[in-house]
């Protein structure tokens, strides 16, 4: 890796470690109690609205009602979403002429972004309405995020809060859209604007080449599109190419800036919890555990891809030069540079988002193995906008049982016991991605139709198709190319495997949650385990890999280490 | 008849996941104990020192 690399790591963490916790400290105004800023202004917005919708913002939710809230808002956005875009021909706003989507290709898609992974089976160019896209999908990634920041503040409310109640979901929700992700995408659409990304109407303008030959130029409400799509660590992109299209990521200052915004956000959620629980150095480690990770897949990434191909014919240079970006440059912007590809890679495969602006199939298999690892280890580094705090959450209260049984100290976590009932959950959840993802893949690896939708042989194409299934499974929705994905037999498994994945998780999360909301609070004594700690830090990220290494080493081995040993 | 099936898909999907709620409530109602009748905790103990403790759920 060049200097430049390393700059672009340092400049990124540099900019996380100011802005995060001022995020934080403005999310714990926001959702704590007392006054927070733009009260005077939103408040009577969001009253009226409740008032609208029938919502009685005092009332208050046990888990349960919380829960089936998230149920029945994801159930009724996922059949608006898919009626929109099965009808899509015959409504307003399609310059383009985009016919309805197949019913599979509209399950797919409806489910991919009401569950905010954003895995796209379609071409946005062609085959997504103006209306589909502003009014369908941008909606969705607006409300899958608020979705899961309120979850995440339920779970934080149960587990540190002394009521039996975890919250409003619909007060969670409508403040998380009002107060964070509508006026942050305003500031970020106009940014992306002033950089040249495209935001209009226009349908495909007639360009003439010099060749004498007509290209249909692409317009669209893009930039609009791309400044939620990376705040709510979605995903889901206006153009088929995603951040690798210039008229969506013009250049290297909206690339950075791209990664910025999917970055500060998860991370300022992690500094919301440790103001909210009134331990702000519970906060920093979680937060420190996480950049260690990310750290990690993320420099092995860019390292593996700067460093080259080995199998490129040595005729093709690939070392760097003051005229060659160099490392493996197949699949990659020249403008971004190998590594700093995969520096995106490594921010949007730690936060759910999955918004890669290059071509993952053509990474080496480190470099691609690095944007896995961050996917199975259940998107904790940081994991998506509040997905990734109640994801690590769950492997903390792991940590807790597990340490507080090898020291022989009750396991405790913010003054509240760790049983039996919270251990069930727990290790409930960590199986219930890993099941969805192994299971749908072995039998999509055994039958005769999918399996070959794998357009590479061997190895590389057992990756392809566990690739998918974790992305979609994790509410990744990054695609490792290479894999025809357009069968109903795809269509309909991928669909399944982002519901289960984003609402099992949920409900196992908030009836952790629900057993602990309202249970007794014990004083800390020095008999109780610090979870403050470094030394709790450094055993909360062994728990981390070992549970992820345990459950997907025998995947790794069949795919890319496997393809990096006898390549 | 597709839309329809799909539809029917997404509905009973949702459905099982209802059902996975009651069943985690169940789970969690069979082992509270009297610990959920402990509902006044205005006396509990503070979870950090007050400097750290600036907001609170």
């Amino acid at each position: 890796m060049s200097g430049w690399d390393w700059a672009q790591v340092a400049f990124v963490a540099a900019v996380t470690a100011v802005f995060a916790p001022l995020g934080g400290r403005y999310l714990a105004a926001v959702f704590g109690p007392g006054k927070a800023p733009g009260d005077r202004f939103l408040l009577p917005v969001e009253g009226g609205l409740y008032r609208l919708l029938g919502i009685d913002p005092e009332g208050e939710q046990r888990w349960t009602g919380y829960t089936l809230s998230v149920l029945v808002f994801g159930l009724v956005s996922i059949l608006v979403l898919y009626v929109i875009l099965r009808f899509q021909g015959h409504l307003p706003f399609d310059p383009t002429h985009a016919p309805g989507m197949d019913p599979e290709l509209a399950f797919n898609t409806a489910a991919s972004f009401i569950t905010g992974t954003n895995w796209q089976a379609y071409s946005g160019e062609t085959q997504a309405s103006y209306l589909s896209q502003m009014a369908g999908l941008v909606v969705a990634q607006f409300t899958a995020a608020a979705v899961g920041l309120a979850v995440a503040l339920a779970v934080i409310r149960g587990i540190a809060g002394q009521k039996r109640t975890v919250g409003n979901f619909w007060v969670d929700l409508t403040k998380g859209l009002t107060r964070v992700f509508l006026p942050l995408s305003l500031i970020a659409t106009l940014v992306m604007v002033s950089q040249g990304a495209v935001q209009n109407f226009d349908g495909f303008r007639a360009a003439h080449t010099i060749t004498e030959q007509t290209q249909q130029i692409p317009g669209g409400p893009v930039s609009s599109m791309e400044a939620i799509k990376l705040l709510g660590t979605n995903g889901g992109s206006f153009y088929a190419a995603g951040g690798a299209h210039p008229f969506e990521n013009p250049n290297g200052f909206t690339n950075m800036f791209d990664l910025l915004l999917v970055i500060v956000l998860p991370f300022a959620i992690v500094f919301m919890f440790g103001r909210l629980v009134g331990r702000r150095r519970q906060g920093y480690v979680i937060a420190a555990v996480m950049v260690i990770i990310l750290f990690g897949h993320t420099v092995v990434g860019m390292q593996a891809e700067a460093h080259g191909n080995h199998l490129i014919s040595p005729t093709v240079a690939q070392a760097v030069t003051t005229r060659n970006v160099g490392g493996n440059m197949e699949g990659k912007e020249v403008r971004f540079g190998a590594a700093g590809s995969a520096l995106m890679t490594g921010g949007t495969m730690g936060t759910t988002a999955g918004a890669t602006d290059s071509a993952l199939d053509s990474y080496t298999p480190v470099g691609g193995a690095s944007a896995l690892v961050a996917i199975v280890l259940s998107e904790i580094s940081p994991g998506g906008d509040g997905g990734g705090l109640y994801g690590i959450l769950m492997m903390v209260l792991l940590a807790v049982f597990v340490a507080g049984l090898m020291v022989g100290r009750t396991p405790e976590l913010l003054g509240k016991k760790i049983g039996p009932t919270q251990m069930k959950m727990v290790v409930l959840y960590s199986l219930a991605i890993p099941t969805v993802v192994l299971t749908l893949s072995g039998i999509s690896l055994v039958l005769a139709g999918p399996s070959t939708a794998a357009t590479n042989p061997g190895l590389h194409g057992f990756t392809e198709i566990v690739y998918a299934f974790s992305s979609v499974t994790n509410n990744n929705g990054s695609a490792f190319g290479g894999l025809i994905a357009t069968s109903a037999y795809y269509q309909t498994t991928l669909g399944l495997a982002m519901i289960l994945g984003r609402f099992v998780p949920i409900i196992l999360a908030m009836a952790v949650a629900g057993s602990l909301a309202g249970a007794r609070v014990h004083a800390r004594t020095r008999a109780t385990l610090d979870t403050t700690g470094p030394t709790f830090g450094a055993f909360l990220l062994g728990v981390i890999i070992i549970v992820g290494g345990l459950i997907y080493l025998p995947m790794f081995i069949l795919g890319p280490i496997g393809e990096r040993l006898i390549t | 008849m597709q839309d329809f099936l799909y539809v029917l898909f997404m509905v009973g999907l949702m459905g099982l996941l209802v059902v996975l709620v009651v069943f985690c409530d169940k789970l969690i109602g069979a082992s509270r104990t009297s610990v959920s009748d402990e509902s006044d905790f205005s006396h509990d103990v503070a979870l950090a020192t007050p400097d750290e403790r600036e907001v609170s759920v």
